[in-house]
């Protein structure tokens, strides 16, 4: 079993994690926090963490294709909440998972972060945070948060464990790191990626900017957009897809 | 005489109207059925008989005299499940909003009473603001009477809450101490204070929903067994729990034709556990493929999941079923877990359910959190609850039993009948790689760098074929049986029979007194 701490509530599992990992974390080991006081997104957003979701990180080192990780982490955590849940999610670039239901609503389950730091022996490591909106009800919409916001037991009709959810989902972080070993692996990652991505044909923003309309992912995990000028590749920026796009 | 018929049936519809139509439509509204319909839903058709519809409270303070509704704002009754007695109450939220006062809690306690004479089950169903302030210290008065039946009733019938609306204040204890509590979604709350009180007192901002509804109790604090979506699935699970359990605790539980296993189930159950003993498997999927087909009712199914706790059947006779789950933190167990499975199996041991261990145990988790949150209490509660236990217990070691996790699950010493083994079982102090760490500590590090690896794997290998197996338990009688996975079903149906008549006269006493 590989080290975990546990913790009731933390500023943030990713800070810890870091610290954790330049100090030599092994391989797979994971903080969990029930809350977080200072719960990190992507940018410099936060990521609201009330009791009821699951908030973990977890050390993967080594890892490499640091481009394709938070692609890789989500799509292997969505095959995983597929079959043990039966909810169907799709990967919004770069690092959020959507529940998309029968009429066509979208709703955030799930962010990812991905953060890389240096251990002791020189050893990259990257520390993968993963915040599941688990159990509900979950907070009403608040100014400049574009998407509603769905929780898992929500989308299933019960309660759902977090010790399990806990489980799987460090697994599937393992998983998605393990497959993106070579590069054959890689291009099976991506079209896996590809077939859940988000918002296809759909407007997006860059930097609030309107920038064009997604036409799909490059084969180093960045999102493509169809332009006036043409193919554009975007590898990084606050990129909306679609709805509040 | 037909005037004093008249009267009967003007009086006689009125204790069915609650608390009026106005308040009926606005509950209906809301997607909650009625008192009633709930109670009519629970019971087989036409057999719910209702009690005390003409009970009135007698409070003339802050108005209250002008307002009496027939029955109080509880429904009372007895009634038929699957054509067994079982007695019921449900709050009417449309009378007082269900608050509590002397004559309603008085009928609670007097439709405990006769559950606890009859020998049947009590079945809550709770939808309720709480006390009724304009009744004071005559609703507190309720409510201990209440808990002190419900202490009373505890291990003699099964008593079951269902929490479709609120339950908050005092009222809590009454499911708390309950056997069961099943929450519906999103209407079922409940909390000793509200978020207002949260708020006054510690800073914090909650919802209702997120500090005391069904997810909350079900995946966090283990307070609700069973979370449902609806009021009309309660009732349902209701039922199918009521299914497995006898009436009191004198009575065997029900026997039904026993249905099969899944067709292919004995030859997958060796893949479906990995000999590797830190690989990861699920272990519903073993419980499924020897229990009746479809027979598993899984209780705290989002709680403390390292452990797998429910009901079953194994060629038709009910058990209870607890498992190590190495899907969730490697099947360790810790202070939830040990909790939930002591319960669990004090009520099996209250209600004359056998029950069937599998074990896969690494140990307890280790971390601060465990050790000062009080492991050392909280584990002795599952070693002090098996110990105890007088039922059929048996046995099935699929993997690891490691250290004191070991004797805890059910092991021969605690007095388990029938303590089976898979040829695949590690029954050791602890795994390899940490005995040879203790005992050959000296030689590796005295070993050059170069060497060091290769002992280690060495030391290791030997460990491991010498301790890691079932044989050295089997020696000492530990374990009666070393079988081929393929068999388990049939040895523990064959267990079962033969232990059906089980006695096991203990010293008398008081009662123990288990680490709480």
């Amino acid at each position: 079993m590989a080290p975990r701490e546990f913790y009731e509530e933390l500023p943030s599992t990713q800070d810890r994690a870091l610290a954790w990992a330049r100090q030599g974390a092994p391989d797979g080991s994971t903080v969990v926090a029930r809350r977080q006081s200072q719960g990190r997104g992507r940018g410099d957003r936060t990521w609201a963490s009330p009791p009821g979701g699951l908030y973990l990180s977890v050390v993967l080192r080594p890892a490499g294709a640091l481009g394709l990780l938070p692609l890789a982490i989500g799509a292997e955590i969505a095959g995983s909440f597929a079959e043990r849940y039966g909810v169907r999610l799709r990967l919004k670039w770069p690092n959020d998972l959507l529940a998309v239901d029968a009429g066509g609503r979208t709703r955030k389950l799930a962010g990812i972060l991905v953060d890389v730091v240096m251990g002791p022996e020189e050893v990259p490591s990257a520390v993968a945070g993963i915040g599941v909106n688990a159990l509900g009800p979950v907070d009403p919409p608040s100014p400049g948060v574009t998407l509603r916001a769905v929780t898992l037991s929500e989308l299933t009709g019960t309660a759902v464990a977090l010790d399990r959810l806990e489980s799987e989902v460090a697994v599937s972080s393992l998983r998605a790191r393990d497959a993106l070993r070579g590069p054959a692996g890689q291009a099976s990652v991506l079209a896996r990626c590809r077939g859940l991505l988000y918002g296809r044909g759909e407007p997006a923003t860059v930097d609030g900017v309107p920038s064009g309309v997604v036409r799909g992912l490059g084969a180093d995990g960045s999102l493509l957009l169809h332009t006036d000028g043409g193919l554009r590749s975007v590898l990084a920026g606050d990129v909306r897809v679609g709805v509040g796009a | 005489m037909s005037e004093r018929f008249d009267r009967w049936n003007v009086l006689r519809r009125a204790t069915r109207e609650g608390g009026g139509k106005e308040r009926v439509d606005r509950h209906r509204a809301a997607g909650k059925m009625t008192a009633r319909e709930r109670l009519e839903a629970f019971f087989d058709p036409g057999t719910f008989t209702e009690f005390d519809a003409f009970v009135l409270h007698r409070v003339d303070k802050f108005g209250l005299s002008d307002r009496r509704v027939p029955g109080d704002g509880v429904v009372t009754g007895w009634g038929e499940v699957d054509g067994r007695p079982v007695c019921a109450f449900a709050q009417d939220a449309t009378v007082f909003g269900g608050a509590l006062g002397e004559a309603h809690a008085g009928k609670i306690v007097k439709v405990m009473e006769t559950a606890r004479r009859a020998g049947v089950p009590i079945i809550g169903l709770n939808d309720s603001g709480g006390a009724r302030i304009q009744e004071g210290v005559m609703s507190l008065g309720g409510y201990g009477e209440v808990f002190f039946r419900n202490v009373l009733l505890s291990g003699v019938v099964p008593q079951l809450s269902l929490v479709l609306g609120p339950c908050a204040g005092g009222a809590v204890y009454s499911p708390a101490i309950t056997d069961f509590v099943v929450m519906a979604k999103p209407a079922g709350q409940m909390f000793i204070t509200g978020p207002d009180v949260v708020r006054a007192v510690t800073g914090e901002e909650v919802t209702m929903e997120a500090l005391g509804g069904a997810d909350a109790h079900g995946g966090l604090s283990g307070v609700s067994h069973f979370t449902v979506p609806s009021d009309r699935e309660a009732v349902a699970l209701a039922r199918r729990l009521l299914g497995y359990l006898p009436l009191n605790n004198l009575e065997d539980p029900p026997v039904t034709d026993p249905l099969p296993p899944p067709a292919s189930a004995a030859g997958e159950l060796l893949r479906l556990v990995p000999e590797e003993a830190g690989t990861p498997y699920d272990v519903h999927e073993v419980i499924a493929r020897l229990v009746d087909l479809g027979s598993f009712l899984e209780v705290h199914a989002a709680w403390a999941t390292n452990i797998v706790v429910g009901f079953a059947r194994l060629d038709g006779r009910p058990i209870g079923v607890v498992a190590n789950n190495p899907a969730v933190l490697a099947g360790t167990l810790d202070i939830n877990a040990s909790t939930k499975a002591a319960r669990f199996v004090r009520f099996c041991d209250a209600f004359n359910l056998p029950l069937v261990t599998l074990v896969d145990v690494p140990g307890f988790l280790p971390g601060v959190a465990q050790e000062h949150g009080g492991i050392i209490r909280h584990g002795a509660k599952l070693l002090y609850a098996y110990a105890e236990a007088t039922v059929p217990l048996l046995t099935v070691i699929l993997r690891k039993a490691y250290g004191g996790a070991y004797d805890v699950m059910c092991s021969k010493h605690l007095g388990g009948d029938l303590n089976l083994a898979w040829p695949t079982a590690e029954i050791a102090v602890m795994g390899a790689e940490g005995a040879v760490q203790i005992l050959f500590r000296k030689e590796i590090e005295t070993a050059t760098p170069a060497e060091r690896e290769a002992l280690r794997a060495r030391l290791t290998g030997e460990y491991a074929r010498e301790f890691l197996n079932p044989y050295l338990a089997a020696e000492r009688g530990y374990i009666d049986d070393v079988i081929d996975p393929a068999e388990t079903r049939a040895r523990l149906v064959a267990g079962l029979r033969i232990l059906g008549g089980k006695r096991d006269e203990r010293p008398g006493r008081k009662h123990g007194n288990i680490p709480l």
